[in-house]
């Protein structure tokens, strides 16, 4: 056994296969996978059909379409380049910028009424950053959706069924005894903790994006270590796609609220509490869960895109 | 000697001398023949690390620093042996938990 | 020099030689576990730049998502071991 177990260490399969083979009932062995998925390859991108489709192209649109590429890129280069050409050297004061972190450091605490200067700052301040922010996580959630998805519409069923029935039976973890029985006991506990950050983004440091990130690992290893059926359960794509919507309309409406009464120099009644308490900071704590929710669902999203090419399950 | 000189020596030399591991750890890493190897010392490097934070916090006096070793602690343990679990291909049959299990005995 | 000094170059040392090791090695994965422990150094230099936000956000994503997220890429590539590499080769 120790010799057997060596060898295998030391990266002879050979053993190893034998036993592997025998026991995965109703998976094909290596040699069939890798046979299978050449042919379906040479069946599909080596077809008339699809030969024709490449011939077809016309060659000027090519051109066309390198010339203007690189045209692009270079105007844009060049834009950024001169933009920055205006900021002050490396190493140097720069006065205009030091008033603004007074301001910040100094009144921080009154006129946002958040104990954690830097929630205050990312959520009250420069509000509309973090806006265009969720929204490119929003909108990177949609093109990988766009470039992986498993359909009927951009996939050949044939590679479909055998990506979904034999790759991933291959290398599923979700078995695993060691890990069902960790993660069954682990899961909870960071999906409490990545809670606790969120609702403490005012007081101590965290916030949305760290909280959403703890517990999008969270739903990753729930899902390595219990399957694909019992997710399936609970988070479809309707239930990500209207959360991640109503996140970011609430998040806009609120906000633009915000924006349009201290434009004209009106009074917006939302109460700053006093400081240090849960319910305090105005509109901090609703908009951290706003963004909490929606970078969870988009790392849960990528994951599920990558492991099987679409997020509800079929 | 003062015990505030005491300590700071004390914590000191525990975070170079973890450093130093670490770096040994690195070189481990990228020169090990096989895969079981990097696993390893990644997971040690890991280790490590949750230490270095650990005293940081008490050196520089600042409490929130655990939460940030909490979360390391948990999310890389687990990931290290979704690692193993993935570059061990065997034959997994599946553990049957909550309704099922219930049925089943409903059904006995 | 203060002990933090020290440290702090000690492990940006550590972090270049494992950023240039990326690119030397032959095999993906050994890229991904270099990547995930660079994570993991990454983390130390934002606690001791006193940013505990940033240390928070890059465990969770350095050591749960983003490994992983490489490693099944890894898989469907067919790079993840040594065997079906060599046949990725073999077929161009």
């Amino acid at each position: 056994m120790n010799e057997k177990f060596l060898k295998w260490l030391d990266g002879d399969d050979a053993y190893f296969d034998q036993v592997l083979d025998s026991s995965m009932e109703g998976v094909p062995s290596r040699e069939t996978l890798k046979a299978e998925r050449r042919a379906i390859t040479n069946a599909i991108v080596h077809s008339p059909r699809s030969r024709r489709a490449v011939a077809a192209g016309s060659r000027t649109l090519r051109y066309l379409y390198y010339v203007v590429a690189v045209l692009s890129a270079v105007i844009l280069i060049g834009v950024l380049l001169y933009c920055v050409s205006g900021l002050p050297r490396y190493g140097q004061e720069n006065v205009r910028a030091d008033e603004v972190v007074e301001r910040y450091v100094e009144h921080g605490l009154e006129e946002t009424g958040a104990v954690n200067v830097v929630a205050g700052m990312i959520l009250d301040y420069r509000a509309f950053d973090t806006l265009g922010e969720s929204h490119v996580l929003f909108t990177a959630l949609i093109c990988v959706m766009i470039l992986l998805r498993r359909d009927r519409k951009n996939m050949d069923s044939r590679l479909e069924d055998y990506y979904r029935v034999v790759q991933d039976r291959y290398f599923d973890t979700s078995g695993d005894e060691i890990l069902q029985g960790v993660g069954l006991i682990l899961v909870p506990c960071i999906f409490l903790f990545g809670i606790y950050i969120l609702l403490n983004g005012h007081l101590s440091p965290g916030g949305g994006f760290s909280g959403g990130a703890v517990m999008g690992a969270g739903m990753i290893i729930f899902c390595s270590a219990c399957g694909f059926e019992r997710v399936d359960r609970f988070f479809t794509l309707k239930l990500s796609s209207w959360i991640t919507f109503a996140a970011l309309s609430f998040y806009s409406f609120a906000k633009g609220y915000v924006f349009i009464t201290g434009a004209n120099h009106l009074e917006n009644h939302i109460p700053k509490g006093t400081p240090g308490a849960i319910l305090s900071a105005g509109l901090i704590l609703p908009l951290d869960i706003a963004v909490g929710i929606v970078v969870a669902c988009t790392m849960f999203g990528f994951y599920s895109l990558f492991r099987r090419g679409s997020i509800g399950g079929n | 000697m003062t015990l505030e000189n005491a300590y700071t020596l004390l914590y000191s030399g525990a975070l170079i001398y973890l450093a130093v591991l670490m770096a040994v750890m690195m070189v481990r890493s990228i020169i090990g023949p096989r895969i079981t190897d990097r696993i390893l010392a990644v997971n040690m490097i890991s280790t490590m690390v949750v230490a270095s934070i650990v005293i940081l916090s008490r050196f520089l006096e600042e409490g929130y620093l655990i939460d940030v070793a909490l979360i390391y602690v948990m999310i890389s343990f687990v990931s290290i042996l979704i690692m193993c679990a993935v570059y061990i291909r065997r034959d997994r049959p599946k553990k049957e938990t909550g309704k099922k299990k219930k049925e089943r005995r409903k059904k006995k | 020099m203060a002990v933090t000094e020290i440290f702090k170059i000690l492990i940006m040392i550590v972090m270049i030689v494992c950023a240039i090791a990326t690119n030397l090695t032959k095999k993906l994965l050994t890229t991904v576990i270099i990547f995930m422990s660079y994570s993991s150094l990454m983390c130390i230099l934002w606690v001791l730049l006193e940013s505990p936000d940033l240390a928070i956000t890059e465990a969770a994503v350095g050591a749960g998502v983003s490994t992983i997220l490489f490693l099944v890429t890894l898989k469907k590539l067919g790079q993840l071991d040594e065997r079906d590499a060599e046949e990725e080769a073999g077929h161009e």
